[in-house]
């Protein structure tokens, strides 16, 4: 004890002399409440851990994230199966197939404005090709005309414009 | 009957009056943790809180206390960094310099009903709030808990010199804030 009398204090002492006992206060009958507290917090703590609130719905929350995580995962995935696995000419043969089973308004839906854009083109050119095609294949079945094909008068009125008089005729 | 440290432990260590030891273990020490915590923290909320904690922290660590220490020292430490830990997260919490800690504590030491300590008394509390934290907890333990010296260098873990000199400053520093206001 000798060691604790090394240190003077009594400046705060005697400042504290003329003081109240007690500065601070407890609730009534705090203490005696006390035990139960510590023991019921303890039995919190080793309860199992799925009736922690806390931890139900930490685990709650993080279920949830997962759960969103996969659908996305899966949704993404079949996507890209839809992409990698049906070239172009399964899908024109699938489409070919069950061209009665689609409507128009599906059909719209699937298209983008750009694909509309290359359908519209693409129609533009083959009909341009077809046409001249056409003319050219018309050109090449033509015969030559022959003197039936024209009337008298066609004939009278070309012969007229080649200089050719009426009395001439009968020396060709 | 006043039980022993030793006996305490004793039947705490006893699987069949583990909960025996325990409460005997709460019965001696609950007042004097919650006295520690509450002149720290000024609030009686938070010390309430602070006190459980450091008992369940107790309870859980009770099985690896091996007696190189009191129990006493070993239950007393606990109890400091708790509230040394109450009193930092507090700081980040509201990003507070250590000045404003202080005003903190003052005001709440103004609205706590469950104060009521007279001027002189007030006075004294708000001058042992502009020291620093440590000293602050050194002076309480010394001052009103009347610990010894050698039990407190234990619980704060530094050398009785260094502890003394503490107080010495803090008693100092008390006076001078006394004096002044």
């Amino acid at each position: 004890m000798e060691e604790d009398k090394n240190i003077e204090d009594s400046g705060i002492r005697d400042f504290l002399k003329n003081s109240s006992e007690k500065e601070f206060r407890v609730p009534e009958n705090y203490f005696d409440g006390f035990q139960k507290n510590i023991h019921s917090k303890i039995h919190q703590d080793i309860s199992p851990w799925w009736k922690r609130p806390k931890l139900t719905i930490g685990i709650g929350t993080f279920a949830s994230i997962v759960l969103i995580l996969i659908v996305l995962f899966e949704l993404d995935k079949n996507k890209k199966y839809a992409r990698a696995e049906l070239n172009q000419e399964d899908l024109i043969a699938y489409f070919s197939e069950n061209i009665d089973e689609i409507s128009e308004s599906e059909i719209l839906e699937g298209l983008s404005d750009n694909d509309l854009n290359v359908f519209i083109d693409q129609t533009h050119k083959n009909d341009s090709t077809k046409t001249d095609e056409k003319k050219i294949e018309e050109k090449s079945n033509e015969k030559p005309p022959t003197l039936d094909d024209f009337t008298d008068e066609e004939i009278y009125e070309y012969m007229l414009d080649e200089g050719y008089g009426s009395g001439e005729w009968d020396n060709l | 009957m006043s039980w022993t440290d030793e006996e305490i432990i004793e039947k705490i260590q006893d699987k069949e009056t583990i909960n025996y030891g325990f409460n005997l273990l709460m019965d001696k020490y609950q007042e004097k943790v919650y006295w520690v915590i509450r002149r720290m923290v000024i609030a009686h909320d938070a010390a309430d809180d602070i006190a459980q904690e450091v008992f369940v922290k107790v309870w859980k660590n009770i099985g690896s206390f091996k007696g190189n220490s009191k129990l006493y020292t070993w239950i007393y430490r606990i109890a400091t960094n708790e509230a040394l830990n109450y009193l930092r997260k507090k700081k980040r919490r509201f990003f507070l310099p250590i000045g404003d800690v202080e005003h903190e504590l003052s005001s709440t030491l103004d609205a706590d009903n469950f104060y009521s300590g007279d001027e002189i008394q007030m006075k004294l509390q708000k001058s042992l709030l502009k020291l620093p934290e440590k000293q602050r907890m050194v002076f309480n333990m010394k001052y009103f808990e009347e610990m010894k010296f050698k039990d407190i260098a234990e619980v704060m873990d530094v050398s009785v010199g260094s502890l003394k000199a503490q107080y010495h400053h803090a008693v100092k520093k008390i006076e001078k804030f006394i004096q002044e206001d």
